[in-house]
């Protein structure tokens, strides 16, 4: 295992399904899937960067400085798996990298009427695209889908019908195995420490 | 043609693969049959047109042997459209469709490995484009 991707349990969805998307689809393309690419700890806390900043991802190459952030992270997968998470067949239009900076600068933290324009703007794009980036779905449709999915009001804009192509664009994303797998993984971690909190509370009901 | 077809689908798309369901096999039928000689009409090509308003490919998601062959039934036809019948009008024309032809001649998933002249060509930013 090369690569470890810390994800917070207690971050905004949508500043962790982008990385833990592609991270899943990294390891889903990747025929030995017992033995995953980009290992995923789940921490029930932010993660500190060196500077004392609080996290919601972060990625730890082996012999390398971790990186800090959604995009930072997102950055660092697509260098290190270009294969996988580059769309094939580009011809024109903005590359990977600047929808990497879309989704983590016009979607996170933005409020609602900055987020409709910006949905506004990827459906005009989405008219004769299939993909955001060329033909297949590449860490730009992942950015961007990660960081709608994450946020349910955001999200359900794009699942009804109003901007067509946005709406057909994020129906075939859900379809996607590494989008269910992803966010049912995320689901069972955050599960899985609930009972652990239920159980302290049964000790406290015990002594009390 | 259409038995011929239905026939090389099941090495090029294996069912097991993509696990079609019996409705997804009647759709399959369905457009392959539409779009046979004799039956592809003005008509037809906007129903298909209206059919892939919010869908990826004909089934939806799934590809499918029913993309391979309207995609070559339908190649022709689309050089001969004008501006207005290809993105313009007033329920902006065929665009759906000519998003789908893009898709289906570029895509490693359907796999058909054209030359680029072999192409119909469609310029992706002839409508839309507002991303800055």
């Amino acid at each position: 295992m090369s690569y470890a991707l810390d994800i917070s349990l207690k971050a905004p969805l949508a500043a962790v399904y982008p990385a833990l998307i592609a991270a899943t689809a990294i390891n889903h393309a990747v025929a030995n899937a017992a033995n995953p690419v980009v290992g995923l700890s789940y921490l029930d806390a932010d993660i500190p960067s060196p500077d004392g900043t609080a996290h919601p991802v972060a990625l730890k190459l082996q012999n390398d400085e971790p990186v800090y952030g959604t995009r930072a992270v997102l950055e660092a997968l697509l260098t290190s798996h270009a294969t996988v998470l580059r769309g094939a067949n580009s011809r024109t239009g903005k590359l990977e990298e600047e929808w990497i900076v879309f989704a983590t600068s016009r979607l996170l933290g933005a409020d609602y009427r900055a987020v409709v324009k910006a949905i506004e703007e990827l459906d005009a794009h989405l008219t004769l695209r299939t993909f955001i980036v060329g033909y297949t779905p590449s860490i730009a449709d992942i950015a961007v889908y990660g960081a709608l999915r994450g946020n349910s009001q955001f999200y359900s804009i794009v699942r009804k019908p109003t901007y067509v192509n946005a709406h057909r664009w994020a129906k075939y994303m859900e379809s996607a195995p590494s989008s269910t797998a992803a966010l049912d993984a995320h689901k069972a971690a955050t599960d899985a420490r609930k009972p652990a909190g239920s159980s302290d509370d049964r000790k406290k009901t015990q002594a009390g | 043609t259409n038995t011929i077809a239905t026939h090389l689908s099941s090495t090029v798309f294996p069912a097991d693969k993509h696990g079609y369901t019996p409705l997804d096999i009647a759709q399959i039928d369905q457009w392959l049959s539409l779009t046979g000689p004799g039956s592809l009409t003005d008509g037809v090509v906007d129903q298909l047109n209206l059919h892939l308003k919010d869908k990826t490919s004909i089934l939806g998601t799934k590809p499918s042997i029913a993309d391979v062959v309207c995609y070559a039934r339908l190649k022709d036809l689309a050089k001969g459209w004008s501006a207005e019948q290809r993105v313009g009008g007033a329920n902006g024309g065929r665009r759906y469709l000519l998003r789908w032809l893009d898709w289906v001649q570029n895509s490693p998933i359907i796999g058909l490995k054209l030359e680029e002249g072999e192409k119909l060509v469609v310029d992706v930013d002839e409508v839309g484009t507002v991303v800055r």
